[in-house]
């Protein structure tokens, strides 16, 4: 095959060559390269498990790549995404079937040495610690409050406001109407909204002052 | 969601949803503005909105734990091959199921309304007929060596069949006009007779020492069967109860009165050549049993000892009368097989169905 290192421009990785579906040639470890920050920011929203959501990014970029031929190269990042938020939804469902499995929150024990990188982990550098602990609690409160709305809302906020996607894009990866979209993403900027209101006292200042 | 609140109606959730992004018309954002002006209420609420949503995009992003870049390729899927015919597509089992439930309802229905089984509910003569047929076809399931004749009692009507087969078990006596030299190894070829008793079971042999007499009774419970053979040496009787010989036999008639019984008697008395079977049939009412005295060549007569209870068969069961429930014919087997077809597609469906996920 042609598609050597220089053929798809790689230079940070081995290149994967793959086909699309009107045969053009793509190196999938680029696409993984440009997509595996947001894969795993949405599965990691969408889960609260570091570990599963490893494994549900690890999954999707596997059935990614076994399905490229079906991508017809219009939207790389909703159907990227759509794999991702597919195989979340599945893991959800057998994590109800089973709940034996622990929760792992989000932001863990910072003195636990095998804590999974969270939020709370980011350097930060010019921020005093108050500001600090104020932003890791308010992580906190979004992802509590993520984590109480129903699977296809929080799917919608993440999509739209987290990750800045349109919402047709959205609609793309949701696999459902505009409308949809918009009743989903509604409703679910609602309940954030009224979550956020009755938790305000963590909320700053911008947000305190309008309860 | 609206709110209502002295006349003024608030701007939806949807609409405020919308406006923060900026995907309402020229039109409809203008509406938005006005009302906006107008109500502080909700002005509140988009602010609050705004903020959630200005919170949500801040929301930092989180570092991933490694590069999920491939050194290569992946393995092929591990090929978790279940064997040929399960892996049709789902809708083939579905399918399947939902036919064989249909041909399993169509032919419970057929049943009910005693389509498939017209005879059952004819005329004693009807069954004189059938009950001439029965020993041929029961030769040919012996092999054609030996010459049957079948005496069948049957009840005539449900109640009657569940009485007598539950609680004294038939006499089928078989006599059977054979060569001395047949006998023995006839016998056990004969040893099956058809007992319409839903319940019947397995019957044991009972053998007459005093002749080369297979004779077969059913003894059900205590009521054993009264077997007396008084035939000359080459007569196998037999009385059983084996349901598989119901179905292998035509769907055998069971309205055996009293005359119907003679009727066949005589006939078989007549008619039988040396190869054939005469026939003794006795019957389920004692006055058939009693009346009927075989002649000479007809060996044996086996009558079944019964009290008095099943003596109310009807002699003359007014046509339509449902026949009484045999369980077991070629239909039934149908009808079962069916029924277990169906349960098994649905199985072997759901199990796919599971497995796919």
């Amino acid at each position: 095959m042609v598609s050597t290192a220089e053929a798809l421009n790689c230079t940070t990785h081995e290149p994967l060559p793959v086909l699309d579906r009107s045969g053009a040639t793509h190196c999938y470890n680029c696409i993984i390269e440009s997509m595996q920050t947001q894969a795993y920011n949405l599965a990691r929203r969408m889960l609260e498990d570091w570990s599963l959501a490893e494994d549900a990014v690890q999954e999707s970029f596997v059935s990614g790549y076994r399905a490229f031929h079906q991508f017809r190269g219009d939207n790389l990042k909703a159907w990227v995404m759509r794999i991702v938020a597919n195989i979340c939804k599945d893991m959800l469902r057998s994590r109800r079937a089973r709940p034996t499995v622990p929760l792992d929150p989000i932001s863990s024990d910072p003195d636990d040495p095998t804590a999974p990188p969270s939020a709370a982990d980011l350097p930060s550098t010019e921020e005093s610690p108050e500001a600090y602990a104020e932003r890791e609690e308010l992580a906190r409160t979004i992802q509590a409050g993520l984590a109480s709305l129903p699977e296809e809302q929080r799917l919608a906020i993440l999509l739209v406001d987290v990750q800045g996607m349109d919402y047709e894009e959205a609609a793309a990866t949701m696999h459902c109407s505009l409308g949809t979209v918009k009743s989903r993403l509604s409703r679910g900027r609602g309940r954030m909204k009224d979550f956020l209101r009755n938790t305000g006292e963590l909320l700053p200042d911008l947000f305190r002052q309008e309860v | 969601m609206l709110i209502f609140n002295r006349g003024h109606t608030h701007i939806s959730q949807d609409d405020l949803s919308e406006y923060l992004d900026g995907r309402l018309s020229g039109t409809a954002a203008a509406r938005i503005d006005r009302r906006l002006t107008e109500c502080a209420t909700c002005r509140q609420e988009l602010d609050a909105l705004r903020s959630t949503v200005s919170v949500l995009q801040q929301m930092p992003e989180l570092t991933l734990p490694r590069s999920f870049v491939m050194p290569g390729p992946p393995p092929a899927p591990v090929a978790v091959r279940s064997p040929a015919p399960l892996r049709m597509p789902q809708w083939v089992y579905s399918g399947a199921a939902a036919t064989a439930a249909l041909v399993f309802a169509i032919l419970v229905s057929a049943d009910a309304t005693g389509l498939l089984a017209p005879e059952l509910t004819a005329q004693p003569e009807v069954t004189a007929q059938a009950l001439r047929v029965a020993p041929e076809s029961s030769q040919q399931d012996d092999g054609g060596g030996a010459a049957g004749a079948i005496e069948m009692a049957a009840p005539q009507a449900p109640v009657v069949n569940e009485a007598v087969s539950a609680e004294k078990g038939l006499s089928v006596a078989v006599t059977q006009e054979t060569e001395v030299a047949e006998a023995d190894a006839v016998a056990p070829a004969l040893r099956q007779a058809a007992v319409p008793p839903r319940t019947a079971p397995k019957v044991e042999a009972q053998e007459d020492a005093s002749a080369p007499v297979a004779a077969m009774a059913a003894p059900e419970v205590e009521k054993a069967v009264g077997l007396k053979s008084a035939p000359p040496p080459p007569i196998a009787a037999l009385a059983a109860a084996e349901a598989e010989k119901v179905a292998s036999t035509p769907p055998v008639p069971i309205a055996a009165t009293a005359t119907a019984a003679v009727e066949v008697m005589a006939e078989a008395a007549a008619s039988s050549t040396p190869a054939e079977a005469a026939m003794a049939i006795a019957a389920v009412d004692e006055s058939a049993a009693t009346g009927s005295t075989p002649p000479p060549p007809v060996a044996a007569l086996n009558t079944a000892q019964r009290p008095p209870e099943p003596t109310t068969v009807a002699q003359d069961l007014p046509r339509g009368i449902p026949p009484p429930y045999n369980p077991i014919n070629t239909w039934r087997v149908l009808e079962g097989l069916a029924a277990v077809a169906a349960v098994g597609f649905l199985v072997i469906w759901i199990l796919r169905r599971r497995a796919e996920r």
